[in-house]
């Protein structure tokens, strides 16, 4: 470009024998004044925040319809799920003239409870 | 070695790749933050302050640009922040250039010009330091139009105008002390 300034004739200046190292040397005492552990560790803390609210954010977003959905639904009788024996003693309580406690026998109440 | 090898090495930490940029281009930093600071400590200063902040900066280079033009923008910056620090940086205004009477020199005459290089020296030294630095990238470095709109985050256009106006105030200033002398 015949426009251009010539600068050939001004001096090139090259690096002082010693910058290189003296650049080493920086770096050395920047790596020494902060380890790389902590950065990372607070790096990851930084990531982890997030995608912690994100991922519960979501579940919660799915849960919460699913939970009341049950509610809803799972209104059963005693009448349809309770067999015949502990209805019958259910409705027999306090109809007596005993005194003594009036129980259900055992194995009925465990194979009910078990069945539930 | 490749340019990006070297650049995959040092965005890993390998302070050999750093070795290896520093004996390509620690030459043209210094040159480049000497036209800035026109002092020779503050710009030995520059080139290791640039070359101590490559390992951490290169980690955000995209390598959309070539590593030579994102080195002349660390030290552009380093060397305008390092000015503007001390209040330098007012030698010369933006506006005074534009004052200046174009073409005051004919093309011919720019073309044989025999300037010493120590008014060379004075005559650069006349420009504010960004327009100094991108004088000299354009014509000692041969960097072109879009590397320096890059480098100084301008439109093409607004560095030509730039380069356009430096260049005749130097020309200027050279002829009129020929002149005198």
């Amino acid at each position: 470009m015949a426009n251009k300034i010539d600068f050939s004739k001004l001096e090139r200046l090259t690096p002082r024998a010693d910058s290189w190292a003296k650049v080493c040397a920086r770096l050395d005492a920047a790596a020494k004044a902060t380890p790389v552990g902590k950065i990372i560790s607070i790096k990851a803390w930084y990531s982890a925040i997030p995608i912690a609210a994100s991922i519960a954010l979501v579940s919660l977003t799915v849960l919460l319809p699913a939970l009341s959905h049950t509610s809803a639904t799972e209104t059963i009788s005693i009448n349809s799920s309770a067999p015949s024996e502990v209805m019958s003693w259910y409705s027999s309580l306090g109809n007596s003239t005993s005194d003594d406690f009036e129980t259900l026998e055992e194995t009925v109440g465990f194979s009910y409870l078990i069945k539930e | 070695m490749d340019e990006k090898v070297i650049l995959q090495h040092l965005m890993e930490g390998s302070r050999e790749a750093l070795a290896i940029i520093w004996q390509e281009h620690s030459a043209n930093v210094l040159n480049l933050a000497f036209r800035m600071m026109k002092d020779r400590d503050q710009a030995e200063d520059i080139l290791m302050d640039v070359f101590v902040q490559v390992p951490k900066a290169i980690q955000g280079f995209r390598g959309q640009s070539a590593l030579n033009t994102w080195l002349y923008r660390l030290t552009v910056n380093a060397c305008l922040m390092k000015l503007r620090a001390e209040k330098r940086h007012s030698e010369l205004e933006e506006e005074n250039l534009d004052t200046i009477i174009e073409e005051v020199l004919g093309k011919d005459e720019s073309r044989d010009e025999n300037f010493d290089a120590e008014l060379l020296e004075k005559g650069l030294g006349q420009l504010p330091a960004e327009t100094r630095s991108m004088l000299w990238l354009k014509d000692a470095e041969d960097l072109n139009v879009k590397d320096l709109a890059e480098i100084y985050g301008m439109p093409d256009g607004t560095i030509k105008a730039r380069l356009s106006r430096a260049r005749h105030l130097v020309r200027n200033y050279l002829k009129e002390r020929k002149d005198h002398g």
